[in-house]
Order: structure tokens, then sequence, then C-alpha cells
């Protein structure tokens, strides 16, 4: 396959980026969309140029760390898939790709493809946990849960933190994950202790970052690669209101949590 | 109060405000059109609604207030969420595309881009509709007509104002203009409201799917339908 590549360059953090075009032959269409991006690095590493920085580890589709957005489309057209997953095969010889990094305020490119996601883990410290006491370890199995309820909260637990709801909306919000996050604690039992607080630090977290907020456009729910359901973000929504109903220090002045 | 306060600075509160006073404003919306309607029952029918509107006294203006109030907040909601938005995405993509596919919800999703501008558009006609109809500072000559009751009393003629209105082509047309703004801001916003209120499972997105095109269509047919039908003298006797 011959292809004409657009690609996002960008020093760092502070510099002035701007789309590059390549042309990239011999791709085979059985190769990942990464080792494509391999392969054109190569090819610059090979004539002295500087090869193009980009996101990725696993390329299995389960650590969350590659990213770009392809033609419009975060991890490209295919749906619940993520770029390693993608394969040339999808695109058609003689293709015009676009490629650029995630965009959002809160995420700021690094270099080239490369974003800080960051932020997303700053929203998980702020309360996306349980808290347990430490010593000898719980008998497996000593909390009973409901079989419908423990799906829900795998479904929920499936996001990978890749940040393409963020780079999919168009209010760079990033609603869906940290639906996700607080999904997966509140649908089990040892999630209920910290709930209310827990919904109102992390989406308090969320805005702190720089995100935006969501208008219920659901375009998150089809870029992300897990196909993780809008109607997580219903259920923090509800969770949301009802803290700050009834959570006695709600009215008080924004309750520091550091 | 300081609750309010709170929920006014975060996200999901603000936009919970703009659903509650959203959902007041669609009521209003409904319950203004009833009314109306009331014009195709004749011209004593629809003075006497207005003459018992008017005789509410504190209530009207109980009920004025709190319209104005949501209507208010609605927009320092909006425009506040909007301009977060704005910002949240400082650096625009240079290729744009849709990921869902079906049809419908691309629909909900443009409509949802421009929720700002159909509101500001709506703004704009609520000001000039208060200015029209209500107060009468525009189109004072419909505003001042009066109805002669039998037992010789006078009231104001609403019906004889509205119909006067409406021969005017310019009047009747923004008014069907300003209708579709609305029901372009409530194609999203209807269903917008469940989302934002967290009320999300099989049976309400199936209901919003079917309860959505009914209610904007109802809204939308029925507030066009007085202008027009006035415009093109199918009614209140013959055309300008
Ligand atoms: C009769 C007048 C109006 C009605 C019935 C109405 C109704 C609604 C409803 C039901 C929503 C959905 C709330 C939600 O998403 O939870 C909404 C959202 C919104 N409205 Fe209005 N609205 C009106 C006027 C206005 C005006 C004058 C503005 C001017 C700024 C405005 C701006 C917005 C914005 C920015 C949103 C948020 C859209 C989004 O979240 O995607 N609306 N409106
Ligand atoms: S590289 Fe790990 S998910 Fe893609």
């Amino acid at each position: 396959m011959n292809l004409t590549l657009y690609i996002w360059r960008q020093r760092d953090r502070n510099a002035r980026g701007q789309m590059v075009k390549y042309h990239l032959s011999d791709v085979s269409p059985d190769m990942s969309f990464l080792e494509m991006l391999d392969l054109l690095n190569q090819k610059l590493y090979e004539s002295g140029e500087e090869p193009i920085a980009f996101d990725h580890d696993c390329r299995e589709g389960i650590c969350g760390m590659c990213s770009l957005v392809i033609n419009g489309q975060p991890h490209g057209p295919q749906a619940a898939t993520t770029t390693c997953q993608l394969h040339m095969r999808k695109f058609k010889d003689g293709d015009t790709i676009y490629i650029e990094p995630f965009r959002a305020r809160a995420f700021p490119v690094i270099r080239d493809l490369v974003v800080d996601r960051s932020a997303l883990d700053r929203i998980i410290q702020a309360g996306g946990f349980i808290s347990a006491p430490t010593g000898s370890a719980v008998d497996a199995n000593s909390i009973p849960v409901p079989r419908d309820e423990a799906e829900t909260a795998m479904d929920a637990a499936e996001c990978i933190g890749c940040g393409a709801c963020v780079a999919a909306c168009k209010n760079a919000s990033a609603m869906l994950f940290t639906a996700a996050k607080i999904g997966h604690l509140k649908h089990l039992p040892q999630g209920q202790p910290e709930r209310r607080r827990r919904v109102l630090s992390m989406v308090e977290q969320m805005d702190a970052e720089g995100f935006g907020n969501c208008t219920n456009y659901y375009e998150c729910e089809a870029a992300c690669p897990k196909e993780i359901s809008v109607k997580f973000i219903a259920e923090m929504n509800r969770d949301y209101l009802k803290a700050a109903l009834t959570d006695p220090n709600y009215g008080e002045k924004k309750s520091s949590s550091k | 109060m300081s609750r309010f306060v709170r929920m006014f600075h975060t996200s999901i509160g603000c936009k919970q405000i703009m659903a509650v006073t959203g959902v007041v404003l669609v009521l209003f919306v409904i319950g203004h059109l009833a009314g109306n309607l009331l014009i195709y029952a004749g011209q004593d029918a629809l003075n006497q609604y207005a003459q018992n509107l008017q005789s509410m006294g504190p209530l009207l203006w109980l009920a004025r207030l709190v319209l104005l109030a949501a209507f208010v907040l609605h927009i320092v909601a909006g425009v506040r969420l909007s301009k977060l938005n704005h910002q949240a995405r400082d650096v625009r993509y240079q290729v744009n595309a849709f990921s869902q596919t079906d049809p419908l919800r691309k629909a909900r999703v443009t409509a949802a881009m421009y929720m700002l501008q159909t509101g500001l558009v709506i703004l704009a006609f609520v000001i000039y509709h208060l200015l029209h109809f209500t107060l009468g500072f525009i189109g004072r000559e419909g505003y001042q007509l009066m109805q002669t009751l039998p037992d010789g009393t006078e009231r104001h003629d609403v019906y004889g104002m509205v119909i006067f209105g409406f021969r005017q082509s310019a009047v009747a047309l923004s008014y069907v203009v300003a209708m579709l703004f609305l029901g372009a801001h409530l194609v999203h916003g209807f269903g917008s409201m469940f989302q934002t209120f967290g009320a999300h499972n099989p049976v309400v997105v199936s209901l919003v799917k079917v309860i959505t095109p009914i209610a904007v269509a109802f809204i939308v047919i029925g507030n066009c339908a007085i202008p027009l039908s006035i415009l093109l003298g199918l009614y209140g006797g013959g055309g300008s």
C-alpha cells in the first residue's frame, strides 16, 4: 500500500506545532496502525530525520497507552478498537490519513502525538479507590455480590483510561471516564461507604483539571474502544444530585480534599 | 442557598440547574400553547381565558416570577457551561468526523452543537414577543382593540389583537421561524434532560425516542398553525 500521511509535529509543550506531509510506500495491509508508524519512523531515522513520537505500550488493547485521532476519529475508524489493534487493511491503497494528537486543554501536547494524560490519574486519586484495612486478607467470596451488579461493575471496569472519550467529545469532557471509574465501585458493596464523597470529589477534580462538561452528544460512547455505556454518566449525574442535596457538608465552602 | 451556589459552580450541578429550569420552560411552553389554541374556539373563548388569567392577580405574578427566574437561570447556566466547554478544547482538530452512525443520533448531535445559538434566537424572540402581545409596545393598534360584552362592559380583545398581528406577513413569519428554532433546541434538550437527571434505562431511553418527536412536533406545529392559518386567511376571516 502507498499512503499519504499528514501528521502533527510539535517539538515540545511550548512550541508551535503543524501538520507535516509524508509519503509512505510498502505498507502491508497486515500491519497494525502503530507498525505502520514504526515503518515510517524507521525511514525517517535512516534519512537522519527526527522520528515521530507517539504513545504505546502493550499493543494488545489493554493498557490504554496508545492514542491518536485518525481522520477525525479517536483510535481510528473501527468501532471498539484501540489504535494498536487497528490494522491497515481498514484503509485503501492511495489513502490520505490525517493523524493528530488527542486534543483537550487538560491534555497538553508533550511532543508530536504524545499528550500528557495525568489529569485522569489525578481524578482517580481524588476518590477512585476504596479504603480497606490492611492486615490479613479477607476470605474470598465472604462478601456476596449479586450477579447482575457484578456484571455492571465489570462493564464499567473495562475502561482502560485511554482518554478517547475526552478526545471525541466536542467539549473535551472526561465524564465517561470519570463515570466509569465511579461506576465500577458504586456497583460493589465495597464501594458504598465512600460513595457520596467519591462522586463529589472526583467530579470536582474533573472540573478543576479543565475538562468540559457533558452535553449528552454520546460521541464518547461511540469512540470508546471498550464501549463503555453513557448510562454510567447518567448514574454519576444521579449520584451527584443526590449527594449535592443530602450531603450535610455540601453547602459549606468547598471541602478541601488535600 | 449555599448548596445551590456550589452546584452552580460545578459542571454537573450547573447542568442540573439548566435541566430543572428547562423542565419549567418546557411545561410553560406546552401550557402556553394549550391556552393559545383556544383561539380556534372563537373570540369569546380566548378573551375569557385571557381575562381569567389576568384576574388571578398575585398568583399570576408569582407564576411570572418563577418563569422569569427559570429563564434567567437557564440562560446564565447555559452561557457559563458553553464558555467552559469552548475553552476545554483549546486547539481544534484539522479533521472532524462523527463516530456515531445512527442518523437520528447524528441529527441530535447537530442540534446539540447549536444549543447556545438556538437558545439565543429564542431569547431574542421572547423579548420581541413580550413587547408585542404582552406589553403592546410593538403593534400598538392591535393591542388597543377592545371587545364590548353584551352587558356593555369592555375587555381586552386578545383574539382581535392576534388576528390583527398575524395578518402582517413579516410578523407571522417571524413567529414561525422562532418556533422552528425552539423545535431545534428541544430536539436535543428534551431527551437531554432525562440523562442529566440520571434517568437512563431501556424503558426511559425508548420512551424518550418516541416522545421527543411527538412533543417537538406538537409544540412546533401547534405554535406555527396559529400565525400561518391567520396569514393564509384560513382562520379569522378573509386574507389580508
Ligand atoms: C422557551 C425557551 C427554552 C426552553 C423550553 C429550553 C429548554 C431546554 C432544555 C429542556 C434543555 C436541556 C437541559 C439538559 O440538557 O439537561 C436546554 C438546554 C440548553 N439551553 Fe435551553 N431552553 C429555552 C431557552 C434557552 C435560551 C434563551 C438559551 C440562551 C442561552 C438556552 C440555552 C441552552 C443551552 C446552552 C443548553 C445546553 C445544551 C446542552 O447541554 O447541550 N435555552 N434548554
Ligand atoms: S498500546 Fe496498550 S492499548 Fe494500545
